[in-house]
C-alpha cells in the first residue's frame, strides 16, 4: 500500500516524465530515473521487510477501571534476515476513543532474536474484553509503501467498573427473621442471645415474665432476646435498549452500573445481603450473597452488562417483585422521566418493601425523544408519586460528585 | 525532544536550502541570500521554542503566509503569463511557503510536506537548467542524499510524535554515524541502480506515434487547447535554439550591414528600422512589410513521391497544418498534409502533395514537408495532390529582436550580497565546528572522562561570559561560584554540584568513572536550564548568545547506553 508520501514519490515520478518529454532536458531524465529507481526499491524493499514473526502476550485477566494495565510481549524473528522499522499494532477495545491500538515501532529486530517488552495500556472501559488482534505493519526504509499483516494473537480481559467511596447510605429496612439454611446441631447452646428486661406489655407470652426482676420491682418484668434478622437489597438495573442515555463514559448505563456496584460494595460491608437484577436479553441476576467472593461476583455482573434489553424497568421491576422478600430494601435505579417504573414501585411498598430510589436526571445526560421529555405537568406528578411512595430518594445528574452525594444520609 | 528531532530539524533545513539554491537562478541574490537566512532563522527560532507555544503564533504564520501567497497571486496581473514567469511565480511562493512554515515547525512534527515542496523546487528548477548541469547534478545529489538521511528520521520521529513506544536499541540503530552509514549505502546502490537503468529510459525523440490512429491525430484540429499545444514548441531545448538562432541572426544582420551598404538598396528601408530600434515588435511585422513594400511572389515545390495505387475518386478533401503559425528565419516550420479519403480513414500524404507558397518571405520546403524560412514577412501556404486543393496556412516570419543589455549592478548591491552570504557561510562554518567539537566531546566522554568533566566545566566558564561574568586566571573555582550564584539564584545547587564534579576530576587520584561524566553532564544541563529559565528584560539575544557558546556540550547526548 502507497503512504502518502509514497503517492507524492509517484506523482513526482509521473511529473518528471511529464517534464522530461516535454523538455528533454537530460537532467531533468536522470531526476526521473532516481526517483523511480528509490520507487522500485523501496516497494523491494517493503516486501523483504515483511516481518516473519512470533508474537506472544502476557497479561493478567482482570483489572479496574482507569488501571493503567501492564503488558508483557515477545516477539521472535522466525527469518534468516534481520527486520528494521516496523511498527506492532495491539488493539484493545476497552482504552479511550481513539487509542484502541497501542503503537509499538521496532526498530531493529535480528534474524533469530527474541525480543521481551513491556508497555501500559489504560483500561478506560469497563467490559469483557479480548485483547487482540495484533496488526504488525511492515515498510520501507524510507516510508513510501507499508503493508499491514494481522496476528491473531487473543488474550480475555475483565475490566471492573471504578467505584466510589460511600460514607453513608439510608437505613435498610430491619429485615425478616430469615433462619433460611439454617440447621438445628445436637450439641448444647444458647438458641436465644439475650438482650435485656423490660415491662410486660399487654399481649406478651406468659412464659417471657421474668420473675425474680417482677419480685424485684413489684411489677410484671419481662426478658427480652434479641432478634435474628438479616437486611437484604434488591437492586435493580434498567437496561432496555434506548434508555441508555449520553456518549463514552458519561452515559445513564455507566452511572447506574458505578452506582450499584458502589452501593453494592457499602451495603456488603455493612453486613446486608445484595441481589442485583436487570433484564438485557435474558434475566441477568445475581442472587442474594454477601462476602469478599460475592463483591467479585457483582463486579463481574456489573462488568458484562450492556444495555441491550427488551423489557422495560416496569417490567423488570414486575419480575423482581417475585423474588424480593417482604421487609428488605428495594433500590431502583431509574430515569426521572419513566413513570411506568413508578407506578410499578406501589406494589413494593404494598408488601412492606422498604424503597430507596436513585433517579439519574436524563436530560442532563444527552439528548431524548421528545415524546420521553416530561413537561412541567408530568414532572411535577412525577416528583409527587416519588414522594408518594415515601422513598428515600437520590437524584443525580450527569458530572455530579458522586461521594458528596453519599456522604451523608 | 530528543537528539533524533535535532538532527531531523536540522536536515530538513539542509533540504529546503538545496530547494532555494537550486533556484536561485529564478530568484535575484538579495532574496536568495535573505531566504537562506530568513530560514535558518526561522528554524533556530522554531527549535527555541520547540517546548512553548507561543500565544498565536499559529494565527500569525497563517497570515503571514495568506499575505505572501496574496502577494505572489496579485503579480499575475503584472506580468506576461508564460512558461518561466509562471514557473517564477510558482518557485517563489513555495519559497516563501516553506520560509513561513519553517516557523511553525515544533517538536516532532512531521515534515513531509515541506520535503515534497522541496522536491517540487528542485524539479521545477532542475527543468530550467539548460546551461549548467553539473551544479544540478551536485545540488541533486546533496538533496538525495539529505532526503534518504531525513526520511529514514522522519519515520520515527513521526511514530514518537504519535506517541509510539519505540523498542530496540535507539542509541545505536539511531546514531548519528549509524544514519550516516545507512544513508550513504542506500544513498550508493540508488545511485548504481539508476546508472545502470538510465540507457534504457525511452527519450522523446525515441518514441513511436505510428501507433496512435489517425482519426487521433486529428483530435487537435477540433480542440482548441490541443491547437494551441501543437502549434506550441515541442521542447525547450528547441526553444533554446531558436533563441540562439535569433541572437546569430541579429548578430549576421549587424555584421552584414556594416560590411555592405550597396545591400542597403536591395532592402532600403528593412535595416533602418533595425538599426534605431532593434528590438522590433512581433505584431507590427505587417505594419513593418507594408512600409518596406515588399514584393509579393509566389514559389512552388514539388511532391518528392506519388502513390500509384491510390484512387483519385476516393480523396474527399486535403488538410495541411504547421507546427507553428509564426517562426523567425532560419526555424524550421514542420508542414503537415493529410487525404480525408471517402470511407472515413487519413492518409498522411505530406511526401505526396505538392506546395505552394505566396507571400513576401523567401521560403523553402523540402520533401518531407519541412519549411525553412530564408526572409521575413508573412506568406500564405496551400498544398495540391491530384486536382484536390488544401485549405491555407497564414504563416508569420519575423525578424529577430535584440537582447537587452544586462543591467549594470552598483558596488552596494554587491556589497550586500557578499555580506549576507558571508554570514551565512559563518554560520555553517560556526555549526560545523560545533558539531566536530561534540563528536570529540562524545569520545573524550568514553575515553577520558576526567577531561571531559573539565572541559564541561570550562565551556560552562566562558559561556557565563555573556552575562558579564568572567573567570579570571586568578580566580579559585569555589570563588567563581559565588559570583556566578547571582546569575543562577534560582538554584544554586547544580552549579555548586559541577564545581565539585570539576574538583574531584581535576584533584582526585581516584578513578573517575561514566558515572562521574553523567551526573556532571546532567549538572550541565541544570544549570543551563536554571539559566535560560530567568525572566529578565533584554536577555533574548544574550540567552541566544549563551546557546551558540555551550552548543558543542549540548550535542553531547545526554545519556549513554
Amino acid at each position: 500500500m502507497l503512504t502518502f508520501r509514497g503517492i507524492s514519490l509517484l506523482l513526482a515520478v509521473i511529473i518528471l516524465l511529464a517534464i522530461a518529454w516535454n523538455t528533454d532536458i537530460t537532467m531533468v531524465y536522470i531526476f526521473f530515473v532516481i526517483t523511480f529507481v528509490m520507487f522500485v526499491l523501496s516497494y523491494l524493499h517493503m516486501r523483504l521487510n515483511i516481518p516473519n514473526i512470533e508474537i506472544q502476550r502476557f497479561v493478567q485477566e482482570t483489572a479496574f477501571e482507569d488501571e493503567m494495565l501492564n503488558v508483557k510481549m515477545s516477539i521472535s524473528n522466525n527469518a534468516f534476515i534481520g527486520k528494521s522499522f516496523f511498527e506492532i499494532l495491539d488493539f484493545f477495545p476497552a482504552a479511550q476513543l481513539g487509542k484502541e491500538k497501542t503503537s509499538l515501532f521496532i526498530l531493529n529486530l535480528n534474524a533469530k532474536e527474541e525480543k521481551i517488552f513491556n508497555y501500559t495500556i489504560d483500561c478506560y472501559k469497563r467490559g469483557i474484553w479480548k485483547i487482540g488482534p495484533i496488526e504488525v505493519v511492515s515498510q520501507d526504509a524510507l516510508g513510501f509503501f507499508s503493508m499491514k499483516k494481522t496476528y491473531n494473537v487473543i488474550s480475555n480481559i475483565i475490566v471492573y467498573p471504578a467505584f466510589f467511596r460511600i460514607f453513608a447510605f439510608s437505613p435498610l429496612a430491619s429485615g425478616s427473621v430469615s433462619w433460611m439454611g439454617v440447621e438445628t446441631a445436637k450439641i448444647s447452646g444458647d438458641s436465644h442471645e439475650f438482650f435485656g428486661i423490660r415491662e410486660y406489655l399487654r399481649g406478651d407470652a406468659v412464659s417471657r415474665i421474668h420473675w425474680p426482676s417482677t419480685a424485684r420491682h413489684n411489677k410484671l418484668i419481662v426478658k427480652q432476646f434479641e432478634r435474628n434478622s438479616v437486611q437484604e437489597a434488591t437492586i435493580v438495573l434498567d437496561l432496555k435498549k434506548g434508555n441508555d442515555i449520553g456518549a463514552g463514559r458519561e452515559t445513564t448505563l455507566e452511572y447506574s452500573v458505578k452506582i450499584a456496584g458502589s452501593i453494592a460494595k457499602f451495603l456488603m460491608n455493612s453486613g446486608a445481603f445484595v441481589q442485583i437484577i436487570g433484564y438485557a436479553k435474558e434475566a441477568m441476576i445475581v442472587p442474594f450473597g454477601k462476602g469478599e467472593s460475592h463483591i467479585y461476583k457483582v463486579l463481574e455482573f456489573l462488568a458484562g452488562l450492556r444495555s441491550e434489553g427488551i423489557f422495560t424497568l416496569s417490567e423488570t421491576l414486575e419480575e423482581a417483585s417475585f423474588i424480593t422478600p417482604y421487609s428488605s430494601t428495594l433500590i431502583p435505579i431509574m430515569l426521572d422521566n419513566d413513570m411506568d417504573a413508578l407506578s410499578s414501585l406501589v406494589q413494593f411498598r404494598l408488601k412492606g418493601v422498604k424503597l430507596i430510589v436513585v433517579v439519574l436526571s436524563s436530560s442532563t445526560f444527552g439528548h431524548i425523544e421528545e415524546s420521553e421529555y416530561l413537561d412541567a405537568e408530568g414532572a411535577k406528578r412525577f416528583d409527587e408519586a416519588l414522594a408518594g411512595l415515601e422513598a428515600h430518594v437520590y437524584r443525580i445528574s450527569k458530572g455530579d460528585d458522586f461521594e458528596k452525594i453519599f456522604e451523608a444520609v | 525532544m530528543d537528539r533524533d528531532a535535532l538532527y531531523f530539524h536540522f536536515a530538513n533545513l539542509g533540504l529546503i536550502i538545496i530547494g532555494i539554491l537550486s533556484i536561485h537562478k529564478e530568484l535575484s541574490p538579495i532574496i536568495t541570500a535573505v531566504l537562506i537566512l530568513g530560514v535558518m532563522c526561522g528554524f533556530l527560532f522554531s527549535w527555541y521554542m520547540k517546548n512553548s507555544k507561543l500565544p498565536h503564533i499559529d494565527t500569525f504564520i497563517g497570515m503571514l503566509s495568506l499575505a505572501s501567497v496574496v502577494i505572489v497571486l496579485s503579480n499575475l496581473y503584472e506580468i506576461e503569463i508564460n512558461f518561466e514567469n509562471l514557473l517564477t511565480i510558482f518557485s517563489t511562493a513555495l519559497v516563501w511557503l516553506s520560509l513561513f512554515q519553517s516557523f511553525g515547525l515544533r517538536a516532532q512534527k512531521s515534515y513531509s510536506m515541506i520535503q515534497f515542496i522541496s522536491a517540487a523546487l528542485l524539479i521545477s528548477s532542475v527543468s530550467l537548467a539548460l546551461e549548467a548541469e553539473t551544479v544540478y547534478i551536485l545540488y541533486l545529489t546533496v538533496f538525495l542524499f539529505i532526503l534518504i538521511f531525513t526520511m529514514r528520521l522522519a519515520l520515527v520521529c513521526e511514530k514518537q510524535s504519535k506517541g509510539s513506544l519505540i523498542i530496540g536499541d535507539k542509541d545505536e540503530v539511531m546514531s548519528l554515524w549509524h544514519q550516516i552509514k545507512v544513508g550513504a549505502i542506500m544513498f550508493s546502490i540508488i545511485l548504481i541502480l539508476s546508472a545502470l537503468a538510465y540507457p534504457a529510459v525511452p527519450r522523446f525523440n525515441s518514441l513511436s506515434l505510428s501507433w496512435i490512429p489517425s482519426s487521433l491525430l486529428n483530435l487537435p484540429e477540433y480542440i482548441s487547447l490541443l491547437k494551441i499545444l501543437k502549434k506550441a514548441d515541442k521542447t525547450v531545448t528547441h526553444k533554446k535554439k531558436a533563441k540562439e538562432q535569433l541572437i546569430d541572426g541579429i548578430k549576421k544582420r549587424e555584421v552584414d550591414k556594416d560590411k555592405s551598404k550597396n545591400k542597403e538598396e536591395e532592402t532600403p528601408k528593412m535595416s533602418e528600422p533595425i538599426e534605431t530600434k532593434k528590438d522590433i515588435d512581433v505584431n507590427n511585422i505587417e505594419l513593418l512589410a507594408a512600409r518596406t513594400d515588399k514584393k509579393e511572389t509566389t514559389e512552388r515545390f514539388q511532391a518528392g513521391g506519388f502513390k500509384k495505387d491510390m484512387d483519385v475518386n476516393k480523396i474527399e478533401s486535403l488538410e495541411i497544418s504547421a507546427s507553428r503559425y509564426e517562426t523567425i528565419i532560419g526555424l524550421l516550420v514542420v508542414l503537415t498534409a493529410e487525404l480525408k479519403l471517402a470511407d472515413g480513414s487519413a492518409l498522411l500524404a505530406t511526401k505526396l502533395v505538392d506546395w505552394k507558397v505566396v507571400g513576401t518571405a523567401r521560403v523553402s520546403i523540402d520533401k518531407d514537408g519541412n519549411l525553412t524560412p530564408k526572409d521575413w514577412g508573412s506568406i500564405h501556404v496551400s498544398a495540391s495532390y491530384m486536382g484536390t486543393f488544401s485549405n491555407e496556412l497564414a504563416i508569420k516570419i519575423i525578424a529577430p529582436p535584440q537582447a537587452k543589455p544586462k543591467k549594470k549592478r552598483g558596488f552596494l548591491f554587491y556589497l550586500i550580497i557578499f555580506l549576507l552570504l558571508l554570514i551565512a557561510a559563518a554560520m555553517v562554518i560556526f555549526l560545523i565546528i560545533a558539531f566536530i567539537r561534540s563528536r570529540k566531546l562524545a569520545a573524550m566522554r568514553r575515553n577520558n572522562p576526567r577531561k571531559f568533566i573539565k572541559e564541561v566545566y570550562y565551556v560552562l566558564c566562558k559561556a557565563f561570559k555573556v552575562y558579564g561574568i568572567s573567570k579570571f586566571n586568578y580566580t579559585a573555582y569555589r570563588e567563581f561560584y559565588n559570583l556566578a550564584k547571582e546569575l543562577i539564584a534560582k538554584k544554586p545547587g547544580p552549579m555548586q554540584d559541577l564545581t565539585e564534579d570539576f574538583l574531584e576530576a581535576s584533584f582526585s587520584t581516584h578513578e573517575i568513572s561514566a558515572e562521574h561524566t553523567q551526573k556532571a553532564i546532567e549538572s550541565f544541563h541544570e544549570v543551563k536550564d536554571v539559566i535560560l529559565e530567568r525572566e529578565e528584560r533584554n536577555i533574548f539575544w544574550k540567552n541566544t548568545l549563551f546557546r551558540f557558546c555551550v552548543l558543542d556540550v549540548l550535542l553531547v547526548p545526554r545519556h549513554t547506553k
